[in-house]
């Protein structure tokens, strides 16, 4: 085995700034990533100049998209590197920078995440593997859906809460591409697939997330504000393996992945105060609350309708609107998270502030197969 | 003369009897695991490949986990109204089909069996048929 974050050079996310996720637009990319750098860097109080690598996840943009957004902020030479992995990308981008710092490479990384809905086709299509049916993922998690209705006893009201909560949280966000409070009328018009309404399912759009993550040393040289560094204690990635039939693969990846940070990270399920998950779908947050730990297996839908994910409840989850409300733009996403639970923990968040919030968890899935699982820890008082 | 044509030949089989039901293609590891689609580029449990994996003739037959209505598909999944499930085969393995039944006659654990639906013509005249599903009648 290799070493855990923990045992490697500390790391801090010292920078966040993020464009709106919102539908596309006339902006370019190259608009929408400099926004985000530009305020990543004024949150940190850093030059450009100082940042000697960068990692850039995005999914539909083509080759190399990187550069043509760094060369507006004066071209240093820093190292670029593009990152792809589906829904993950900004997760892994954000893991590739903390790991270039840990390891010693660098000193401040950039984890940028950017796209724009475009033409990119899913790679999967090119695998000349056949299907019987052209299912979507929407229509699998609508099957989900109901599969988990079907074995805990649970209905359509308790599961359209959580679009429910994250749309109100969402409200509140400036970030965020739907910011509207929604009713429980609402949430359940529009049904799309079996219990799956317009609102149950994440919007897909564009915008830009941008995260620095820095080492000590350049915290001391470039003054950056030590009581605002927040600090990465575990990043794991995984993909899936072969499950029993009838287990879901994204539960028992999730479940494992998150395991594993909870070791490195030297903290339990218990201690977390605030999470952001993968949640494109309604359901797929009370799968992961309970694959997370934060209550047992079958009781995702008595956590969240006690108000124990809430804003003010154990453990905040998705507190920014998650996917279904603030949005989905894909490389974004990752960063997008790790940014919001950095505002958490520095206590910046205003009205949607978890009251002490310490310990922080980000997770997301990559189109069913991968996933990425990062726990940050609040600078001491 | 025209024939009766699988839509994926890798799939599912066309027998001869227009009634029969279809066999689906599955691949048989070495090593146990049994999986759909059949494939020979490598066992996703242990990586064996090629010969070591067998392509077997299982029985479309198994017990239906989960349905949906599909309200507005999208153009390459089908026409509403559409029924979706995910379907677990009596030799393992579990995956997503199109049902061809309304939801008001599935009900969950429910045997189902594949079913041949004609869907278009091909340009020798014959018949392409996809391979759904539907809830096993009284027999």
């Amino acid at each position: 085995m290799g070493r855990t974050l923990l045992e490697q050079r500390p790391v801090f996310v010292v920078g966040i700034g993020l464009h709106r996720y919102q539908k596309a637009s006339e902006s370019t990319y190259v608009e929408l990533g400099l926004a985000a750098v530009r305020r990543a860097l004024a949150d940190a109080a850093v030059p450009w100049p100082a940042v000697e690598s960068a990692y850039v996840a995005n999914t539909l943009l083509g080759m190399a998209p990187g550069r043509a957004i760094f060369k507006h902020l004066g071209a240093t030479g820093l190292s670029v590197v593009q990152v792809e992995n589906a829904s993950a990308s900004g997760s892994s981008a954000v893991r590739q920078a903390c790991l270039d710092v840990a390891a010693g490479t660098s000193e401040l990384v950039l984890a940028l995440g950017v796209d724009k809905p475009g033409s990119a086709p899913f790679s999967f299509s090119w695998t000349g593997a056949e299907r019987l049916s052209n299912i979507s993922p929407l229509l699998s998690f609508a099957l989900l859906t109901r599969e988990y209705m079907n074995r805990y006893g649970v209905d359509v009201e308790q599961i359209a809460e959580v679009a429910l909560k994250n749309h109100a949280n969402a409200a509140h966000n400036p970030y965020a591409q739907l910011q509207q409070e929604r009713s429980l009328e609402e949430v359940l018009a529009h049904p799309v697939a079996g219990p799956l309404t317009r609102l149950q399912c994440c919007p897909f759009g564009e915008g830009a997330a941008a995260v620095l993550v820095a080492s000590e040393e350049a915290i001391t040289r470039l003054g950056i504000e030590v009581r605002r560094a927040v600090q990465v204690i575990a990043s794991v990635s995984r993909s899936e393996r072969v499950y029993e039939p009838g287990q879901s693969v994204i539960v028992e990846l999730t479940r494992e992945t998150a395991a594993q940070a909870f070791v490195e990270a030297k903290i339990g399920p218990g201690d977390l105060d605030v999470v952001e998950v993968h949640d494109a779908f309604s359901v797929e947050e009370l799968l992961y609350t309970e694959a997370l730990g934060l209550c047992g297996e079958g009781e995702g839908a008595d956590y969240l309708s006690a108000g124990r994910s809430r804003i003010g409840g154990d453990c905040a989850v998705s507190a920014s609107g998650g996917l279904i409300a603030m949005g989905h733009p894909f490389g974004p996403t990752g960063v997008g998270q790790v940014a919001e639970v950095t505002r958490q923990l520095r206590g910046e968040a205003g009205v949607r502030q978890q009251p002490d919030a310490r310990l922080a968890l980000a997770h997301m899935v990559g189109i069913g197969q991968v996933c990425l699982v990062h726990v940050l820890r609040a600078p001491s008082a | 003369m025209p024939r009766r044509v699988p839509r994926r030949k890798t799939l599912f089989t066309v027998p001869e009897a227009p009634d029969a039901p279809p066999a689906l293609l599955c691949g048989h590891c070495e090593c146990g695991h049994v999986f759909f689609p059949a494939q020979r580029l490598g066992c996703e449990r242990c990586g064996a490949h090629g010969d070591r994996i067998r392509i077997v003739e299982v029985p479309a037959r198994g017990a239906l986990q989960a349905f949906a209505t599909v309200y507005r598909p999208r153009p390459p999944e089908g026409e509403a109204p559409m029924v979706v499930g995910t379907v677990m085969l009596d030799a393992g393995p579990a995956f997503e089909v199109t049902l061809a039944a309304r939801e008001e006659e599935l009900s969950v654990g429910q045997r189902v069996h594949g079913v041949l639906v004609e869907s278009d013509r091909d340009d020798s005249g014959n018949t392409v048929l996809d391979c759904r599903f539907a809830p096993d009648g009284p027999a």
